[in-house]
C-alpha cells in the first residue's frame, strides 16, 4: 500500500503577511470613484471595524463577508486597479520572512504546501510571486454582476470555521493524511482548521488563539513585530 | 457560404489608394505591403505639397513614421526594392476631376485598376465647410467618377458610422438616400446646391478688399471662416447630424448611392478609430479627433464628464478596422460584397461611456501615482477622479464658470479699507482667475462638440456584414471579441495616447522614427513624380 500524502496548511494572514481582509476592504472603500461615495463607505467601515474585531474572534467568515460588503457596486475595473495599487503600497513590504522560512521547511519535510487566504483573489494575484513555491492557493472571491461587485463573497468563504470544513473535504479529495499534516494559523477563528490536523501551530496568535493554544498545549511561534 | 480567401481575392490585383498619409490609410497600406505580397501593384495618390513631390512625401513617411518600423525591420536594406516594386506614387488632388492625374498615367490606370479605395477624408468635427465639402463630398464623387471611367475597377468608399445622425438604437447597414439624420425627407442634391450657394453668398458679402493687408486681412479671413463654420453647423443641426464632418460624409454616401448605382461600390463605415491592439504594433495611434482630447481632459482637475451612463461608446482599435477594410475589399473583388459594412464594437463587444470614463480615470490615477511631478499630482490629482454624469453637479462647467466669474469680480474691486498692497494683490489674483476662466472656454467648446456622442444619442451599430463573412485565412479574420477592454485601455490605449496623441494636443512634437537603412525609390516608374515637374497644387 502506498504511503498517504501529507500537507502543510498556512493561513496567509498572520502567518505570511501582516494585513487581513479589513485592511483590503478599507482601502477599496476609501478609493471609490466619487468623493461622496468614499466618505459614505469610510463611515460604514468605521462603524464596522469594532464589530469586525469582536466578530472575528468567533466567526471570522461572517466578519469577512461584512468587510467585503464595502466593495458593493465597485466596478471590476476599479477593483482590478486598486488591487494592484494595494499590493504596491500596503502588501509588498509586509511579507513575513519567517513565515516563508516555515514554508520552506515544510516543503523540505515533504509536505504539500496549501495556502489559505481570506484576501480576495484580485489582490493575491499580485502577491503570488512573493509567496514563493506552493502547491495550492485558495482564497476569497468577490461575486460580480454586470461588471460590478455585488458585495458578496462566492462560497466557500475562507477565514474562520469554513477553513476547517474545507481542509477536511480537500484532504479526502486529494488523499491527504491529516493526522500527519501541519497547520499554521494566527486567529481565534482558525481553531477548527488547527484542530483538524495532527500538528497544529499557532503563529503570532491573537488573544483567543493564544488562550486556546495554551489550554490544549499547541506550540506557539511568534515573529510578527 | 464558402469562406472568402483574402489572398486569393487580392492575388495579381492592382489597387489604388487615396488618403494613404492619414491614420487609417497608412495602417492599411502597411498591412497590404506586409501581409499581402500577392498584390500586383498598389497605386498611392499623393498630393505634392510645399515644394515636395508626391514620391518625396511618401518616402519621407516611410522613413520617419513609426508605423513603417515593422516593415523596415522585416526587409532591412531590401525594403527600397520591395516597396519600389510594389508601390507607384500617383500625384494628384482629391478635389479635381480624375484626381487631376496626368493623362498618360490615367490611361494606364484605367486599363489596369481592379480596386479603388477612397480613404481620404477630413475628420475634424467642425472645419471650414468649404474644406470639408471639397474633401469629403467632392472627393467621394470624384472617386466614383474615376471608377466609372476605369475598365473594371470597383470602389470601396470609407465613410463613418456617425452618418446615422439622430436615429437612435440599433443602426442597420444601409444608406437611407432620401432620409436625413433627423428622419426628415432629404434630397442630397438640393442640400449640396443650397450649401454651395450659401457659402458663395457669404464669401461674396465678405469679399476682401485689395487695400486690406496684414493683420486686418487675417482678421477678415478669420471672421469669414467663423461665419462659414456657423453656417455648416447650422445646416448639420438642421438635418440632424452632430457636426459638419458627419453632415458631409452623410451627403457623400447619399450622393454615391443616388447617382452611382451603375458602378460596383461598397461603403465602409468605421466608428471611432483608436490605438492598435497588436498590428502593426501594440498602441499605434495617430488620431486626435477620437477619444484623445477627452482622455486628456479627464486627466486634469475637470471631474464631471457630461455623458449618459450605459450609452455605448463605439471605439474600435485600428487593426480591427483595417481587417474589416481588407474583408470588404476582398469581398468586392470577388463580387460577394454587401452594400454597407459597419465596423464598430457596440454590437458585439460593447464598451459603455461610463466604463470608458472610469478606465480613463483609473489609468490617470495609476500614472500620476507613479509619475506625478509634485506631491499635489501624486496624492491629490491622482485621486481626483473624473466620472460620468448626466446632471449638472457641483464641479460642473457652468458652476465653475460662475464661481470663477464671481470671484474675479470680487477681487477686481476690493474693499477700500484694505491696504494698498493688499488691493494690488487682489487685482493680481483677479487677473489669474480671469485667465482660468478663459481656459474654460475651449473645454466648453470641446464638451459641446462631443455631447452628441457621449450624452445625446444612443447608437448601436450593427456589424453583421463583417461578422457574417467567413474568412479562410485566420490572420485576416475580424473578431471584435478578440480583446479585453480593461487590458487594452489600461495597458495599450492610454499609454499610446500619452505617447502619440497628448503631445500633439499640447502642440508638441511626437517621436519620429529613423531607420538604419533609409528607404529610397529604386525604380523610376514608382516615383515618376520625382522626374516630372508638375504644377504645384494647393
Amino acid at each position: 500500500m502506498s504511503e498517504k500524502k501529507t500537507a502543510a496548511f498556512f493561513r496567509v494572514e498572520g502567518t505570511l503577511i501582516k494585513r487581513g481582509a479589513l485592511s483590503v476592504s478599507a482601502y477599496f472603500a476609501t478609493n471609490a470613484q466619487k468623493f461622496s461615495d468614499r466618505l459614505f463607505r469610510l463611515g460604514a467601515m468605521a462603524v464596522a471595524a469594532p464589530v469586525y474585531s469582536i466578530l472575528g474572534q468567533s466567526d471570522r467568515g461572517l466578519a469577512n463577508r461584512m468587510a467585503y460588503f464595502s466593495c458593493r457596486h465597485l466596478s471590476e475595473d476599479r477593483i482590478f486597479v486598486l488591487a494592484e495599487e494595494y499590493y504596491d503600497t500596503m502588501l509588498k513590504d509586509s511579507v513575513l520572512d519567517r513565515g516563508l522560512e516555515l514554508m520552506k521547511r515544510a516543503r523540505k519535510e515533504g509536505h504539500r504546501i496549501v495556502l489559505i487566504s481570506e484576501t480576495i483573489s484580485e489582490v493575491l494575484e499580485h502577491l503570488k510571486d512573493d509567496l514563493g513555491s506552493y502547491d495550492e492557493l485558495v482564497c476569497n472571491r468577490l461575486e460580480y454582476r454586470n461588471g460590478k461587485a455585488t458585495g458578496k463573497l462566492v462560497d466557500p468563504v475562507m477565514g474562520g470555521h469554513e477553513c476547517g470544513r474545507w481542509i477536511k473535504e480537500y484532504a479526502s479529495k486529494e488523499g491527504i493524511d491529516l493526522a500527519n499534516s501541519v497547520a499554521y494559523a494566527a486567529h481565534g477563528g482558525d481553531l477548527l482548521l488547527l484542530a483538524s490536523v495532527g500538528h497544529p501551530c499557532a503563529t503570532n496568535p491573537d488573544f483567543a488563539l493564544r488562550r486556546a493554544a495554551r489550554e490544549v498545549d499547541w506550540p506557539v511561534v511568534e515573529y510578527c513585530a | 457560404m464558402e469562406p472568402l480567401s483574402i489572398r486569393d481575392a487580392f492575388a495579381g490585383r492592382h489597387v489604388f489608394l487615396t488618403g494613404a498619409s492619414g491614420f487609417l490609410g497608412k495602417v492599411w497600406l502597411v498591412q497590404l505591403l506586409d501581409l499581402l505580397p500577392e498584390i500586383e501593384r498598389i497605386y498611392v495618390l499623393v498630393r505634392p505639397k510645399s515644394g515636395a513631390t508626391g514620391a518625396a512625401r511618401l518616402a519621407d513617411l516611410i522613413n520617419h513614421s513609426p508605423i513603417f518600423e515593422p516593415l523596415h525591420n522585416k526587409h532591412g536594406e531590401g525594403l527600397s526594392d520591395y516597396i519600389s516594386g510594389k508601390v507607384e506614387v500617383v500625384e494628384g488632388v482629391l478635389q479635381e476631376a480624375n484626381f487631376g492625374i496626368r493623362e498618360d498615367t490615367l490611361t494606364r490606370l484605367r486599363a489596369n485598376l481592379d480596386l479603388v479605395v477612397n480613404c481620404a477624408g477630413l475628420t475634424e468635427f467642425n472645419p471650414d465647410p468649404r474644406l470639408s465639402l471639397s474633401t469629403n463630398v467632392e472627393g467621394a464623387v470624384n472617386g466614383a467618377n474615376f471608377v466609372r471611367s476605369c475598365e473594371k475597377a470597383k470602389l470601396v468608399h470609407i465613410s463613418t458610422c456617425y452618418v446615422v445622425g439622430k436615429t437612435q438604437g440599433r443602426i442597420k447597414e444601409f444608406v437611407p438616400v432620401t432620409v436625413a439624420g433627423s428622419k426628415d425627407h432629404y434630397d442630397p442634391d438640393q442640400e449640396y446646391e443650397y450649401i454651395q450657394k450659401a457659402i458663395a453668398d457669404i464669401c461674396e458679402s465678405k469679399e476682401f478688399s485689395e487695400e486690406l493687408s496684414g493683420k486686418r486681412a487675417r482678421i477678415r479671413a478669420m471672421r469669414l471662416r467663423r461665419e462659414l463654420i456657423n453656417l455648416g453647423t447650422e445646416r448639420a443641426e438642421h438635418w440632424g447630424w452632430p457636426n459638419i464632418y458627419t453632415y458631409c460624409k452623410a451627403m457623400a454616401e447619399r450622393l454615391l448611392t443616388k447617382h452611382h448605382s451603375d458602378i460596383t461600390f461598397t461603403i465602409f463605415r468605421p466608428a471611432i478609430v483608436e490605438s492598435a491592439i497588436s498590428y502593426p504594433f501594440p498602441g499605434w495611434n495617430e488620431g486626435i479627433d477620437g477619444s484623445g482630447p477627452l482622455a486628456c481632459l479627464l486627466g486634469t482637475w475637470f471631474r464631471d464628464f457630461p455623458s449618459r451612463p450605459g450609452n455605448p461608446f463605439d471605439i474600435i482599435p485600428v487593426d480591427l478596422v483595417v481587417a474589416g477594410m481588407t474583408i470588404a475589399s476582398a469581398a468586392i473583388l470577388k463580387d460577394c460584397h454587401r452594400p454597407v459594412y459597419q465596423c464598430g464594437t457596440s454590437d458585439l463587444n460593447r464598451l459603455t461611456i461610463d466604463r470608458g470614463c472610469e478606465l480613463t480615470a483609473l489609468e490617470h490615477r495609476r500614472y500620476y501615482r507613479k509619475n506625478g511631478d509634485s506631491w499635489v499630482e501624486r496624492f491629490i490629482l491622482a485621486r481626483w477622479e473624473a466620472y460620468s454624469t448626466e446632471e449638472e453637479t457641483l464641479f460642473g462647467l457652468d458652476n465653475l464658470r460662475s464661481l470663477t466669474k464671481s470671484i474675479t469680480s470680487m477681487l477686481r474691486s476690493p474693499p477700500s479699507w484694505l491696504s494698498k498692497s493688499l488691493q494690488d494683490k487682489s487685482k493680481d489674483w483677479a487677473h489669474k482667475f480671469e485667465k482660468g476662466n478663459r481656459k474654460l472656454k475651449p473645454i466648453e467648446k470641446m464638451m459641446e462638440a462631443y455631447r452628441p456622442f457621449t450624452l445625446e444619442n444612443r447608437w448601436i451599430f450593427e456589424t453583421r456584414s463583417l461578422a457574417e463573412t467567413p474568412i479562410a485565412e485566420e490572420e485576416f479574420r475580424w473578431d471584435p471579441n478578440s480583446f479585453c477592454w480593461r487590458e487594452w485601455w489600461l495597458n495599450t490605449h492610454m499609454p499610446a495616447l500619452r505617447k502619440w496623441c497628448f503631445p500633439r494636443i499640447e502642440g508638441k512634437q511626437t517621436e519620429r522614427y529613423s531607420p538604419v537603412h533609409k528607404f529610397h525609390w529604386t525604380q523610376a516608374e514608382s516615383a515618376d513624380s520625382d522626374l516630372v515637374t508638375r504644377k504645384k497644387v494647393g
